[in-house]
C-alpha cells in the first residue's frame, strides 16, 4: 500500500510569546537578543515524531489537551511548517474539519458554503450545481441564510460536514467536530465516514470520545508528552490509553 | 492553475464586498460619498478660506480624489486583511496572497465606478466628458496603480499579521502621503527646491497622470514613469514580504 502521510522526526516549536508583542520600541531594543531568547523560550508541541499513515487507512490520533494533536493535523492539512524534520503527504490535502474552520464568520451558511468549497478546490460551477445537496445534508432550516455568527457549535459542525459531502476528499482531517452534533447527525455523519472507509479514503481523525475512535479507526497513535507514545490497533491502543489514567 | 486563482479571487471579491457592506444602509454608496464629501470639504478650504487660484477646481479635486480613495482604503483597510480572515488563513491551505489582491480589486471596482461621477463633473464645468486617449490611458494609469497598490498591500498585510502595530504606522504614513501627493493641489505650484521630494513619492506620478488625462486627455509617461518603477518595486518587495511570512500566519494568528 502506498504511503500517503509520512512524518520524519517532525519537531514544532512555538515561541511562548510573541517577542515583538511589546511594541515597536521594546522589539527593536530587544532585536538583537531576539534570536537567542525565541530559542529559549518556546514551546515544544512536538518531539521527533516520525510515523507514516498508507492509503485507506483510517488513523485516530489520541491524548490529553495539549499533547499536539491538533497541531499535527495543522502540519498534514499544511497550514503550518515543521521547525525539524519533513512533512510528505502525497495527496491533495483536503479540509481540516473544525468547528468554524474555513468559514467567515459574517457570511451566512450558503454564502459560506460557496466560498468553502471553492477554497476547498471546487469550481464555483462546481459548487452551485451542489449546493442544495450539500445544504439538505446540514438541515439548517432558515439559518441557511443567517450569518454563521449567530449559530450554534452544532450547526457549525453540521456546516462543515456537509460540504465534504460533496468534494469527494482522498484525505480527510476531522479534528473533534462531530463531538458537539446531536445523535441524528452524529448518526449521518458515521455513515457518511464509514462510505469513504469503503471507497479507500485515508482519514486522520482526533477525539476524545473511545466509541468513536473504537468505530471508526483501524489504528490509533497515541501522542503523549508531544511524543508517540503507542501506535497500533485502535482497540489495543485505546486500552493502554485509559489505563494510564 | 491560473482558473483556479480566477476562482479562488472571484469568490473572495464577492466575500469581501458583502462583508463590506453587511448591515450598512447606504452600502456601496459609501464609497461614492467618502471622497465626494472630502471634495466638499478641500473645496471650501481652498477656494473659500485660502484662495487657490485654479480653474474649475471642484472637477480638478474629483479627477484625484476618487483615485486617492483607491489606494488610502486598500493600504489602510487592506493592512488587517489575514487577520479579518483568521479562520480561513488557519484551516485551509490555498493560495493566501489572493486575499490582499482581492481587497485591493474589490476597491479597484469602486473606482472604476465612480469615474461616470468624474465624468459628470466634467460635464457641469462645460469642460469635454470624452478623449480619445482615455481607451489606453485609463487601462496604463489604472494598472500601474494597481501594481503600488497591491504591493505595499501585500507587504503591508504580511507584516502587520506577525507586528500588530504596522497598521496604526500604515495609517499616520498613508496621511502623510496624502498631503505630499498633489492631490488637492496641482505639480505645478509646487516650489522649484520641494518639487523632487514631491515626485519621488510612489502616488506623485499616477495622481497627476490622472488630472492630466481625466481633465486634458493627455498622457505624460515622464510624470508616470516615477510611478511604474515604484509599482514593479513594491510588487517585488510585497512578494518578498510573503514569501518570508506566509508560513508563519497559522501560528500568530
Amino acid at each position: 500500500m502506498s504511503v500517503v502521510i509520512e512524518f520524519d522526526s517532525v519537531t514544532k516549536h512555538y515561541p511562548l510569546y510573541n517577542p515583538f508583542s511589546g511594541g515597536l520600541k521594546s522589539s527593536l531594543t530587544n532585536l538583537l537578543v531576539y534570536r537567542r531568547q525565541a530559542r529559549s523560550e518556546r514551546f515544544t508541541a512536538l518531539e521527533a515524531l516520525s510515523f507514516s499513515i498508507h492509503r485507506g487507512e483510517s488513523v485516530a490520533i489520541v491524548g490529553r489537551n495539549g499533547a499536539g494533536k491538533s497541531t499535527i493535523l495543522g502540519l498534514i492539512a499544511g497550514v503550518i511548517q515543521p521547525s525539524e524534520g519533513t512533512v510528505r503527504v502525497n495527496e491533495r490535502v483536503s479540509p481540516l474539519l473544525e468547528l468554524g474552520g474555513g468559514f467567515h464568520p459574517e457570511l451566512s451558511g450558503r454564502e459560506n458554503v460557496m466560498l468553502n468549497g471553492v477554497l476547498m478546490g471546487l469550481s464555483r460551477y462546481q459548487v452551485q450545481s451542489r449546493i442544495d445537496a450539500i445544504l439538505e445534508f446540514a438541515e439548517l432550516g432558515d439559518f441557511v441564510d443567517q450569518p454563521i455568527r449567530t449559530y450554534s457549535k452544532g450547526m457549525l459542525a453540521r456546516l462543515g460536514f456537509s460540504v465534504i459531502t460533496q468534494i469527494q476528499p482522498q484525505l480527510l482531517l476531522i479534528d473533534e467536530v462531530l463531538a458537539v452534533g446531536d445523535d441524528a447527525f452524529r448518526r449521518k455523519c458515521y455513515n457518511l465516514i464509514e462510505n469513504f472507509r469503503r471507497q479507500g479514503v485515508t482519514i486522520v481523525f482526533v477525539s476524545h470520545s473511545a466509541s468513536e475512535v473504537q468505530h471508526l479507526c483501524d489504528r490509533a497513535i497515541w501522542i503523549d508528552n508531544h511524543r508517540a507514545r503507542a501506535d497500533g490497533t485502535a482497540s489495543d491502543i485505546l486500552a493502554k490509553y485509559h489505563k494510564s489514567r | 492553475m491560473l482558473r483556479r486563482i480566477f476562482e479562488i479571487s472571484l469568490q473572495l471579491i464577492i466575500k469581501d464586498f458583502k462583508v463590506r457592506y453587511k448591515g450598512t444602509l447606504l452600502g456601496y454608496a459609501w464609497a461614492l460619498v467618502t471622497p465626494l464629501i472630502f471634495a466638499v470639504i478641500f473645496n471650501f478650504v481652498f477656494q473659500h478660506i485660502i484662495r487657490f487660484e485654479i480653474v474649475d477646481y471642484p472637477v480638478f479635486l474629483v479627477s484625484g480624489l476618487f483615485a486617492w480613495q483607491w489606494f488610502s482604503n486598500s493600504v489602510s483597510g487592506g493592512a488587517g486583511c489575514f487577520l479579518q480572515n483568521a479562520s480561513l488563513v488557519k484551516k485551509l491551505n490555498f493560495q493566501r496572497y489572493l486575499i490582499p489582491l482581492s481587497v485591493v480589486l474589490v476597491d479597484a471596482l469602486h473606482f472604476v465606478l465612480a469615474l461616470p461621477i468624474i465624468v459628470a463633473f466634467l460635464f457641469v464645468s462645460d469642460k469635454p466628458v470624452y478623449y480619445n486617449s482615455w481607451w489606453y490611458g485609463i487601462p496604463i494609469v489604472a494598472f500601474t496603480q494597481l501594481a503600488i497598490i497591491y504591493g505595499a498591500t501585500l507587504c503591508v498585510s504580511c507584516m502587520n499579521t506577525i507586528f500588530r502595530d504596522v497598521d496604526k504606522v500604515v495609517a499616520l504614513l498613508v496621511t502623510m502621503l496624502f498631503y505630499l501627493t498633489p492631490v488637492f493641489y496641482p505639480l505645478s505650484i509646487v516650489p522649484e527646491n520641494i518639487l523632487p521630494f514631491i515626485q519621488l513619492n510612489p502616488m506623485t506620478g499616477v495622481i497627476s497622470t490622472w488630472h492630466g488625462l481625466l481633465l486634458h486627455g493627455t498622457l505624460d509617461f515622464g510624470v508616470l514613469s516615477y510611478s511604474m518603477v515604484w509599482g514593479t518595486l513594491l510588487v517585488m518587495l510585497g512578494v518578498l514580504t510573503y514569501k518570508q511570512l506566509n508560513h508563519r500566519f497559522a501560528e500568530v494568528l
